[in-house]
């Protein structure tokens, strides 16, 4: 018994520099996916999953008015890739029944965010948090991935951006939590998940999705059907982006990697590096790393890696330090 | 030979700042390296904290690791 621990043990040490991506596979979702606290349980009535019956996928949205859901972009983006508005539902774990998509009322792409309208009210909805996030605050992420409903509790905020607007929590990017809430033990609505090219969980701050709700961002459809809406979009993201604004450059860069086409991806992302905008200087030398898009090069992804670093990132500290140890 | 020995402080001093900024996968690197003394001096105590720390932010490994540890009386 005793060789035999050591000896896995002994294995893990070996497997040093390759674990982080393999620890975070080990993080156990089980212990998260019965019902939540009580104080989430009625907040959890407003999160829907999104998905295509006829492809593979799903994303996660939430209710801010009784017919009104919040999503990312992108996952509008990526159902719509192999179907049509009309095959999207919105299922609850709960709640039975299906719900469909009447149309898009708002959509912006630089911050990965779409307003729909959903032809069922729903009888619980979110309210967005006042305060900004604070560092010391438990945070919840809830949603949904291919099998069921998930939440996770007293998720850490690794660190706030106030220039971009976004934080970083400190939990590894859950396939299919795209879109879905992160919320406060209050169970307000304190961001929105979104942003996954490598691995990452990010979250858009609610102050954000305060102003897309407002109409103060994004484009507003208002008698334009749903196509045509996102055609808008698109087209106004490539415009931010080529004028310079890195969030977009990262976002235009997401868009691109569910084309696979990396490199567009590479190239938009050394643009929005360049601004310092954390995700992108994280993915980047990510890229790096393993050659997608770019030729490897650990010195580049060093570099890359050293200036997210610098701006208190963790993941970023991790793999930089694992690519020191191997030189 | 000194270039490549500060590489190895640098590397441990980001693992503790990730550490400390609470990410598990950091938790749990240092928590192999001192178990093995892989560039830290060798340490059952560190490695023990290190994996109930990673276990509380919910690696599953690091909990197994914890458990061997415990059952054999290692850095308690």
């Amino acid at each position: 018994m005793v060789i035999k621990s050591l000896f896995k043990i002994y294995l893990l040490g070996l497997a040093l520099i390759t674990c982080q991506a393999q620890a975070q596979e080990a993080l156990d979702l089980q212990t998260f996916s019965q019902s939540p606290p009580r104080v989430l349980e009625e907040a959890s009535r407003a999160i829907w999953k999104l998905h295509n019956p006829l492809i593979q996928g799903n994303g996660t949205g939430f209710f801010i008015a009784p017919k009104l859901l919040i999503t990312n972009y992108h996952v509008i983006f990526s159902l719509l890739k192999f179907g049509e508005f009309k095959d999207i539902e919105l299922r609850h774990n709960t709640i039975p029944g299906a719900s469909k998509i009447n149309t898009i009322k708002a959509l912006s792409a630089e911050l990965d965010l779409a307003l729909l309208e959903i032809d069922r009210p729903s009888d619980t909805f979110l309210s967005i948090k006042e305060e900004p996030v604070s560092e010391a605050e438990d945070l919840f992420l809830l949603g949904y991935d291919e099998k069921k409903f998930h939440y996770v509790t007293k998720i850490g905020l690794l660190k706030q951006n106030d220039f971009y607007s976004h934080f970083h929590v400190n939990y590894p990017y859950l396939k299919g939590f795209s879109g879905g809430p992160v919320l406060s033990t209050e169970g307000q609505i304190t961001g929105v998940l979104f942003s996954a090219i490598s691995n990452l969980s990010m979250s858009l701050n609610a102050d954000m999705l305060k102003h897309f709700i407002d109409g103060d961002k994004g484009v507003h459809c208002l008698n334009q059907n749903p196509e045509q809406c996102m055609n808008s979009a698109k087209a106004i993201i490539h415009e931010k982006a080529k004028q310079g604004n890195a969030f977009a450059q990262h976002s235009l860069a997401l868009m691109y990697t569910y084309e696979q086409n990396y490199e567009k991806v590479a190239h938009w992302l050394k643009l929005s590096a360049k601004q310092n905008f954390v995700p992108s200087l994280y993915n980047l030398a990510m890229n790096y790393r393993d050659g997608k898009g770019v030729e490897q090069n650990y010195e580049k992804a060093e570099e890359l890696f050293k200036g997210a670093a610098k701006q208190n990132f963790a993941p970023s500290m991790n793999n930089l330090a694992v690519i020191m140890l191997m030189a | 030979m000194e270039s490549n020995h500060k590489k190895k402080e640098e590397a441990v001093e980001l693992f503790e700042k990730a550490e400390k900024l609470g990410s598990t996968t950091a938790a749990f690197n240092l928590a192999v390296m001192y178990l093995n003394g892989t560039i830290v001096d060798q340490d059952d105590k560190k490695a023990f904290q290190f994996f109930e720390k990673a276990t509380k932010l919910g690696s599953k490994t690091a909990k197994h690791n914890l458990d061997m540890m415990r059952k054999d009386s290692r850095g308690m």
